[in-house]
């Protein structure tokens, strides 16, 4: 029976993109492990380094600016005015303030480095397209991640380059990324350097985000709960070489975090979109499974009743 | 028993220490630093070389370390840094 056929074939199809998808969904799993375990002890590294940024960069606003403000500047306005006619701030302190006018916003973008991960490409590139379209700065992209070139490229979202990252990115990966995006900056090719990434908050659920790496102080302006400034504080051996060691060690931190934490979501996404995957062709098997009994036991009953139809035409033919 | 802070030693990859101390020296551009409890809040860059430490229980530990950075502040000392490996102490 051809109908037979086809649904046997069709049950091992199904039944070779099950073990396809179960064993995809058990390297994600793999690789989340890791990934996550990375993560977690960088975490809490990088939540100090920045705690102690911020109690510093409290005292250096505090210093800095004559009309008194405690804390980081409110706005953008209130820095324009304060370093108008001002050149790029100098020495370490140039990683921190913002720049009197910002041209260039420079995004950069950590897509995943595959698909088949539900819409967790998807919905960032959709983020990402949405954040450059209502800005009116110019913007370039730098896209961490092997997803989607064209697509990207097709969505009208400027890519300058693409950044190769590893599934669970090292210490060394960041750090060169983080070297990168500081020479952009201090170079002036970008005023401003902002991840776009999804935020990782349970396996089951990931939000596309976007957080200010350079300057600083803009990223303590998304975060204005903690005031950490705790009146005198001894140098050792001055200022400007403990801040530049802490802003190098923060950026790296905070870079290598980022691009964990995105790689994270894509390990957890990619698990989820597998589970249902295997899931559905599990069921799918029932269901084909079910239709080849029905079809050989049509199959049976014909044949049965082809039988005993032809024995019934030899008896009545014998019988004359 | 002796005055005591907190110490907190933190790599990227792992907290290496996070308990009570007695004293911790600590190197920097200028020669150590030794702290002891209620030190005034500072701030230092530390250079390659041996944090040494007296626990609590008057244990000591060395650590090696590549550059980094300290904090102290309400009694409680913390050291980042990118990678520490703990000598025998003799």
């Amino acid at each position: 029976m051809a109908n037979l056929r086809a649904i046997r074939t069709r049950i091992k199809s199904v039944e070779n993109t099950r073990q396809i998808t179960k064993s995809m969904k058990m390297v994600a799993a793999a690789k989340l492990r890791k990934t996550q375990a990375a993560f977690l002890s960088l975490r809490a590294y990088a939540e100090r380094s920045g705690d102690i940024l911020r109690q510093i960069g409290g005292e250096l606003t505090a210093q800095d600016s004559p009309d008194g403000a405690n804390g980081v500047p409110k706005t953008s306005a209130d820095a324009s005015v304060r370093q108008d006619e001002e050149s790029v701030p100098q020495g370490a302190d140039r990683w921190i303030l913002p720049r009197g006018e910002t041209r260039t916003v420079c995004y950069v973008l950590v897509v995943g480095n595959r698909g088949l991960c539900g819409t967790y490409n998807q919905a960032l590139l959709r983020y990402c397209e949405n954040i450059i379209n209502s800005s009116d700065k110019q913007s370039y992209v730098i896209c961490c991640g092997r997803w989607g070139k064209d697509l990207i490229a097709s969505a009208g979202i400027p890519v300058r380059e693409t950044v190769e990252i590893s599934d669970t990115p090292t210490r060394e990966e960041a750090l060169e990324l983080a070297e990168r995006l500081k020479t952009l900056y201090s170079e002036g090719t970008a005023d401003e350097i902002v991840f776009v990434y999804q935020h990782y908050r349970t396996v089951l659920s990931q939000e596309p985000t976007s957080m200010t790496l350079l300057p600083i102080a803009a990223q303590a302006q998304q975060s204005p709960s903690e005031s950490l400034s705790c009146g005198d504080v001894i140098f050792e051996p001055d200022r400007e070489s403990v801040l530049s060691t802490l802003l190098d060690m923060y950026i790296g931190n905070t870079v290598h975090a980022v691009l964990l934490e995105a790689r994270c979501g894509e390990h957890s996404a990619r698990m989820t979109a597998m589970t249902a995957a295997a899931d559905n062709t599990e069921e799918l098997i029932g269901k084909l499974t079910l239709e080849l009994n029905h079809a050989r036991q049509a199959a049976i009953t014909t044949e049965l009743s082809e039988i005993a139809g032809g024995a019934e035409a030899l008896r009545s033919s014998k019988a004359e | 028993m002796a005055n005591c802070f907190h110490l907190c030693l933190m790599t990227a990859e792992e907290t290496m220490l996070d308990e009570a101390a007695e004293y911790c020296r600590i190197p920097t551009a200028d020669g150590s630093v030794g702290i002891l409890a209620d030190h005034a809040p500072m701030l230092c860059a530390v250079c390659e070389g041996e944090v040494r430490c007296r626990m609590e229980d008057g244990r000591e530990r060395i650590f090696h370390v590549p550059a980094g950075v300290a904090s102290v502040r309400d009694n409680s000392v913390t050291i980042l840094t990118d990678r520490a490996e703990e000598r025998q102490s003799r």
